[in-house]
């Protein structure tokens, strides 16, 4: 009796440590499972978190890179610069200026490198295998600013038109980047182009409300842009919106630069994005400008004084004349005085930058009148 | 009595895994800190010589200081002297809203080696002090660069050409 008792008791407490032990083994599992799970969740949110920072790294490297390849290009003008940045062809770059401050950078990234000083005149996207760098000198009479142009190897430019012998310059001048010479819109197609420019030297062949040549209907609407020249130095911008031409600025965009070859300003306003693109980046120019007319007063100065203390030096010269606001009408002191004025005015209106042009003639006629007529020194 | 001390034993082995692989995550934890910390170093020293080289490019392609003659190319690695002696003056005074944005916090000066031995400070701005009056700056990085320098302004009237050196300190 006692031992079918003790039997009974090792039975029940068997069962009982038998439950205990289950629940004890669930436990564990259920235990293990959430540890785990917390631990796989924070070396996949550390995966995500360094994901996210690697692209930002990236993004930041990118734009450093290209800061620094700027400068070089930009510097080094004249020069054409073919950048191989296969790496970078699944992003897309992007350029924006507004209210005086240029932005480029990764689309969709943080940290783009911002500049109020160097003029850079680009599409507003590039998604590329090479980049195409160009800079050429603005010159207003003297040497202000280097311009920097931006393009891609995808980025077509269509030329048509002769304007006056500008389209072939422009041809010749842009060797190995991706433009043509065509005589009709209809002969213009995108091909797999990533975006496209038409340059229509006439202005006739782009007009607001037109429709666009039938091939590049096909193309996104940002992906298409033309720039019609007008009489005397003007410029009208157009992007495609519903197969026909939109026409984005209002007033036509004047071409400030003196006549000569490869005019940076003009060469600029074609590889602008738009107007507003256009005149944010000719303001840096302006502004460079002003300060640089601060420096040539006081080196005109120094040559007036340098001829005042020296008479014997102008026994058969003329060079104050030249010089002295009294003297010859195109003489350096009032066309230097009438630009820092001009200047002054058309970097809080826009529309007045073209009264630049007179005084920076005279200047340049004064120049040249100092150095052959009067075998004097020169301002620039 | 013996599945106690078992039990024990177990909860002891938990405790000490569990002490372990904390150990491990804060060790790991650790590598990686010092990692990023040696790292964001030669980064940012890596990123002052991208800088110095850039003022320096920019420094010798001013359009403020280079010899100019008419419509003719520049002359490379020239100073115009009656320009650069008024230059100073100009980028002190435009030095906050215009200059900083071209050269940053450096430090950039023109020393004439022959005919004579002039010093030319064209920019100067060092990164202001920290709060406890210690300097702002932890590291400048000087660049050289051999330049000519062109002086008209003499009574013979030749480009008369010196020669000296440009110095381009820039601070992070």
């Amino acid at each position: 009796m006692v031992k079918n008792k003790s039997d009974k008791n090792r039975k029940s407490s068997h069962g009982l440590y038998n439950k205990s032990g289950q629940i004890q083994l669930t436990f564990s599992w259920i235990y293990i499972l959430i540890a785990g799970a917390i631990i796989l969740l924070f070396f996949v949110g550390l995966v995500f978190k360094q994901q996210a920072a690697a692209e930002e790294s990236l993004a930041f490297d990118v734009v450093q890179i290209m800061d620094s390849i700027f400068t070089g290009a930009q510097v080094s003008e004249k020069t054409k610069n073919f950048i191989d940045v296969s790496g970078l062809a699944d992003y897309t770059l992007s350029f924006t200026c507004e209210d005086g401050l240029s932005e480029f950078g990764i689309k969709g990234q943080s940290s783009p490198i911002q500049n109020v000083v160097d003029p850079i005149f680009s599409p507003q996207e590039i998604k590329t295998t090479l980049l195409i760098l160009w800079s050429l000198p603005y010159k207003l009479p003297f040497k202000v600013i280097d311009m920097m142009y931006v393009t891609s190897i995808n980025t077509k430019y269509f030329i048509l038109g002769d304007g006056n012998g500008f389209a072939e310059e422009f041809y010749n001048s842009t060797q190995d980047f991706n433009r043509v010479l065509i005589s009709n819109p209809t002969d213009i197609d995108p091909e797999k182009n990533f975006q496209v420019r038409i340059i229509d030297l006439e202005g006739v062949y782009v007009k607001p409300n037109q429709l666009v040549p039938a091939k590049l209907s096909l193309l996104e609407d940002d992906k298409v842009t033309a720039i019609s020249f007008t009489a005397s130095n003007m410029v009208n911008y157009f992007k495609k919106e519903d197969n026909l031409w939109k026409q984005t600025n209002l007033n036509p965009v004047q071409i400030i630069s003196l006549s000569g070859e490869r005019n940076a300003a003009k060469y600029a306003a074609i590889f602008a994005a738009n107007d507003e693109v256009y005149q944010c980046n000719m303001n840096k120019a302006f502004l460079r400008l002003k300060y640089l007319i601060e420096i040539y007063e006081e080196k005109a100065k120094e040559i007036e004084t340098h001829y005042n203390l020296n008479p014997e030096l102008q026994l058969n010269k003329d060079c104050l004349n030249y010089i002295q606001k009294g003297g010859y009408e195109q003489n350096i002191n009032g066309a230097l005085e009438s630009l820092k004025n001009i200047v002054a005015g058309c970097l809080f209106k826009p529309s007045l930058c073209g009264d630049l042009l007179q005084p920076a003639e005279d200047l340049k006629q004064a120049n040249i009148d100092l150095g052959e007529k009067g075998d004097c020194l020169t301002l620039y | 009595m013996l599945r106690k001390k078992n039990g024990q034993a177990r909860m002891n082995e938990t405790i000490a895994i569990v002490f372990i692989f904390f150990v491990l995550i804060l060790f790991g934890i650790m590598f990686f800190y010092q990692y990023q910390k040696i790292a964001i170093k030669e980064k940012n020293e890596e990123l002052l010589g991208n800088r110095a080289m850039d003022t320096t490019l920019k420094t010798l392609f001013l359009p403020e200081l280079i010899c100019t003659k008419g419509e003719a190319e520049p002359e490379d690695n020239c100073f115009d002297l009656m320009k650069l002696r008024h230059a100073e003056k100009t980028f002190t005074a435009h030095l906050n809203d215009y200059y900083y944005e071209l050269f940053s916090f450096a430090k950039i000066t023109v020393q004439e080696i022959y005919p004579g031995n002039k010093t030319y400070i064209l920019y100067d701005k060092e990164k202001p002090p920290l709060e406890d009056g210690s300097s702002g700056w932890t590291r400048k990085e000087p660049t050289y660069f051999v330049v000519t320098l062109k002086d008209e302004n003499n009574t013979e009237e030749k480009s008369n050409y010196g020669f000296g050196y440009i110095n381009i300190e820039v601070y992070s």
